[in-house]
């Protein structure tokens, strides 16, 4: 949960106490129907794999193939956040992951300085969208469509369009890698603790502060840190410990939430996002932080082609293809809005594992890749008009 | 006007009987009966959240026939509205608030926008033309109808939505705060034309916060309080304090004079500023103003829509897209800010005009629109400290009263006051030396004024400068030390706190000096 909605519920005053309360609810309503979705999802796919579904082997899987989608809708959804977009998702991810297999087969160069080089490629993809953003002010969404095509076509241009392989073992382990069972089983452990402690310790401050949080909201929230624990606990200790990629999941996610949620620069972003003129009023520099959003962005283009080329270990054409589709079609699950100024960076992370969960069902039960298309592009609009709905819903009630 | 032997055998066309809406928690609008008959106005007044809104809201089908208690006979007919549409088929037409211009399409379009006369599928867009000119003449309005809408000036937008509703044949006209926008010489003219309308046998409900106009405009008056009717009135006239009172339901307190320090030193000075047309007209927003705001002072500038008050503000506070020449002082430091960061570096808070398009955050927290142009001051070169910031932001908001006291409620949920309220704290936790505030009760009901003009005093009686822009002369002439008035960018008056309406009123419209 964000800070956002972590401080206190207030205590309305009689007139607008219909209103306010209600506001609460749906806030929280968003969060239960993912929470619903994903358990029926689960138990539906559980019963007609006849058990595969719900194992550690499994779930395991199905967060390595969740990781690289959510680092980047993460990413995406602080852009959306501010209003902005980006179409170009996929391909500039694609032509990270030919930087990263050119280095490691050509150049030879060993996983980290590999790992660095791609960053910095994705950093300049990301600086060259800005610019054209902020500089010329061409709307995002045109910037990135270009970047669409022009991102491929520099990447087929450079490698005629093959496949570039094999990536040395240390490379492919950035993502296919494990950390032992026990130690990730400890972690998880330690990590479901401090996280209790640091609930704790908010709820006591902001009570301090008089505004405190409420027990069923603190219990709710220690209930579902526990149920989590858990169950990544059991996926972890039952098969071969905590993979690699979803340590980047980890790393790169705690780090934009504290980003969106601790600092300026994320504080800025949701001002920018709902209501751009007063922002720019109130002294926030929009240019810097509009260009800064595209360079966070292009760094983790950097992340996600090194780890989609550590993955397949090698770069092939395909890679990335849809990608943009799914990293915005994640966010707006996550509960981001298209409108800007509205979404989680945990949000985007839970609507990845949620979309891949879809995916992974129906590879299990051997759903044709055709089928899998129409129903990807189902929940997506599905989760578009939920978001609407739930914006028409506000409007009239405030 | 008729006389009131006439009124009672005019038929009405709105009767409403023991009507009430109530939301969950809030009973909205309770046993209201209301009567308006042919060519008459009432006038609804009230403070914000009596009741109002959602009275007409009901007439104008907004609230659906089926969710409401209580009857309604539209000329005698027992009415229940499926929505907005079926409303305005019967001939009742609400004319909103807020502006729903779309400024890119034409004049012409914004005004027919939903019917639009067609033929063979296409739209004929002679009669529309002819159509949008006729209505446009009878407001004298002179615009092409071809012109953008985002060409016209925010009051002739208001006459235009209005010229609009009563294209629709309206048989009762339901106007919203339609003068909040317009000046003087503007409501007076709509008030004219309203009388011209009332010729035609058009019924209106008038809402306002201004009892000044009231006397003008309307027949009756109804006062609605916690969503009941607590008093009608047969004439407005004579009745302005009993009218307040049943308004606000206690007498209304007199403001003490404030005394002003007259040595005081200079805080703000401008010189000679000149501000170009943001799109390269050669028009010049301000030509050549020049103004010295001291310590401890509240400083009025009156003028018309359009005189030149925002862009001059929007300039001193770098917020001007286009070219600025002139000098600029404050306290002491000499030179122009590029831009509202630097102007806030400087020590320069402006409240904006228009709070829903250039204040607030919408679906943002009270904490994050109370902290948004002071951030710095509560984060480290990364971080922002929390409980510092909430502790701030609290003190804020206590201390400026926004009720209810929430840090983390949307701030869209608050009434207009506390919205202003809101934004006003924000610009006080940038400790502003100089304070600009463009247009601050507008839309503001009376009480929640009352506490913005207190707050107001209490900024300046802290030695800072403030420079208040309205376009209400009673607010001007009460609460301001000195009153500067402005005329087509030039400033062509400056006046006392005695100083009288009319010729405020000369000044602005450049027939002084």
């Amino acid at each position: 949960m964000s800070e956002r909605e972590a401080v206190s519920r207030p205590s309305p005053a009689p007139g607008r106490q219909g209103a306010m309360r209600r506001l609460g609810q749906v806030a929280d309503l968003r969060v239960l129907s993912m929470l619903l979705v994903f358990i029926v999802l689960c138990a539906a796919f559980h019963i007609w794999s006849n058990g595969i579904f719900f194992t550690p082997r499994n779930l395991s899987l199905l967060l390595r193939q969740a990781s690289i989608i959510a680092v980047i809708s993460a990413g995406v959804s602080i852009l959306m956040v501010m209003g902005e977009i980006d179409l170009s998702i996929g391909s500039a991810v694609y032509l990270c992951s030919v930087v990263a297999a050119t280095l490691q087969v050509d150049v030879e160069l060993s996983t980290w300085p590999t790992v660095l080089v791609t960053v910095l490629a994705g950093v300049a993809m990301g600086a060259w969208q800005g610019v054209w953003v902020v500089r010329v002010a061409v709307p995002s969404f045109v910037v990135t469509l270009a970047g669409l095509l022009a991102f491929r076509g520099i990447g087929y241009y450079a490698t005629d369009a093959a496949t570039i392989a094999p990536l040395s073992k240390s490379f492919t382990a950035l993502s296919e890698g494990f950390v032992e069972p026990v130690a990730s089983v400890a972690a998880v452990a330690v990590l479901a603790v401090l996280g209790g402690v640091y609930l704790l310790w908010r709820s006591r401050q902001l009570a301090r502060e008089g505004a405190p949080m409420g027990g069923g909201i603190l219990a709710a929230r220690l209930l579902s840190l526990a149920a989590t624990a858990a169950l990544l606990g059991w996926t972890f200790g039952g098969f071969r410990g905590v993979p690699d990629a979803v340590l980047w999941v980890a790393g790169t996610g705690l780090v934009l939430w504290v980003l969106m949620t601790r600092t300026k620069f994320g504080r800025n972003a949701y001002m920018i996002g709902s209501n751009r003129e007063a922002a720019v009023l109130a002294g926030v520099p929009l240019g810097a932080q509009l260009f800064s959003g595209f360079l966070l962005m292009g760094l983790l283009y950097g992340v996600a082609g090194s780890l989609i080329a550590a993955r397949l270990s090698a770069s092939t054409p395909s890679a990335g293809n849809y990608m943009e589709l799914d990293a915005i079609a994640s966010a707006v699950i996550g509960g981001t809005s298209l409108r800007g100024g509205v979404g989680t960076i945990p949000g985007a992370i839970a609507g990845a594992v949620l979309l891949a969960t879809i995916d992974n069902g129906m590879s299990i039960l051997n759903v044709s890749s055709f089928i899998q298309l129409i129903v990807k592009g189902m929940v997506l609009l599905f989760a578009l008009a939920f978001d609407a709905y739930m914006i028409r819903h506000r409007s009239y009630r405030v | 006007m008729t006389s009131p032997d006439q009124v009672q055998d005019t038929p009405s066309v709105l009767e409403m009987r023991r009507v009430s809406k109530s939301y969950p928690g809030v009973q909205a609008v309770s046993d209201v009966d209301l009567r308006v008959r042919r060519g008459e106005t009432v006038a609804v007044i009230g403070e914000n959240g009596a009741g109002k809104s959602t009275l007409m809201k009901i007439i104008s089908g907004v609230i659906p026939g089926a969710e409401f208690d209580g009857e309604m006979l539209v000329e005698g007919r027992l009415r229940h509205f499926r929505g907005v549409r079926d409303a305005e088929a019967a001939g009742v037409v609400l004319v909103p608030q807020e502006l729903y211009i779309a400024p890119n399409l034409s004049i012409a379009d914004n005004m027919f926008v939903g019917m639009l006369p067609g033929r063979w599928g296409f739209v004929d867009e002679a009669r529309l033309r002819a159509m949008a000119r006729e209505r446009l003449a009878f407001f004298g309005i002179t615009a092409s109808p071809d012109a953008p809408a985002g060409t016209l000036s925010p009051s002739e937008q208001r006459l235009v939505t209005i010229a609009a509703a009563l294209s629709k044949s309206a048989k009762l006209l339901i106007l919203d705060e339609p003068t909040a926008a317009l000046t003087d010489g503007e409501a007076r003219h709509l008030f004219a034309r309203m009388r011209q309308i009332h010729e035609q046998g058009v019924g209106c409900l008038y809402i306002t916060h201004r009892l000044d106009e009231i006397e003008h405009v309307a027949d009756r008056v109804m006062v609605m309080r916690n969503g009941r009717v607590v008093a009608n009135f047969d004439t407005a006239r004579g009745n302005r304090a009993e009218i307040v009172h049943a308004m606000i339901g206690r007498e209304p307190e007199r403001m003490p004079d404030r005394r002003v320090d007259a040595r005081a030193a200079p805080i703000l000075t401008v010189n000679d500023l000149r501000v170009h047309d943001a799109h390269g007209g050669g028009r010049m927003r301000v030509d050549g103003a020049s103004l010295t705001l001291h310590r401890g002072e509240i400083l009025g500038l009156f003028g018309l829509v359009g005189a030149g008050r925002t862009e001059l503000a929007r300039a001193v506070f770098g917020a001007w897209p286009g070219k600025v020449e002139g000098r600029v002082q404050v306290d002491g430091t000499e030179g122009l800010p590029r831009n509202p960061r630097e102007a806030i570096a400087r020590g320069i808070g402006m409240l904006t005009e228009n709070r829903k398009q250039t204040g607030l955050m919408g679906g943002q927290s009270v904490l994050t629109n109370i902290s948004a142009a002071s951030l710095a001051d509560i984060a480290g070169r990364l971080f922002i400290d929390g409980p510092r910031e909430r502790a701030r932001d609290l003190a804020l908001a206590r201390k400026l009263d926004v009720r209810p006291l929430s840090l983390t409620a949307p701030v869209d949920a608050y009434s207009g006051g506390n919205q202003q309220k809101v934004l006003l704290a924000r610009w006080l936790a940038t400790g502003p030396r100089v304070l600009i505030l463009d247009e601050p009760t507008f839309g503001v009901d009376v009480g929640a004024r009352f506490e913005l003009y207190r707050l107001i005093r209490a900024l300046a009686d802290d030695g800072r400068g403030v420079l208040l822009i309205s376009s209400d002369l009673a607010e001007v002439t009460d609460e301001c030390d000195r009153i500067l008035v402005m005329y087509k960018g030039r400033i062509t008056g400056e006046f006392g706190r005695d100083a009288a309406r009319h010729t405020l009123m000369a000044a602005a419209t450049g027939e002084g000096s």
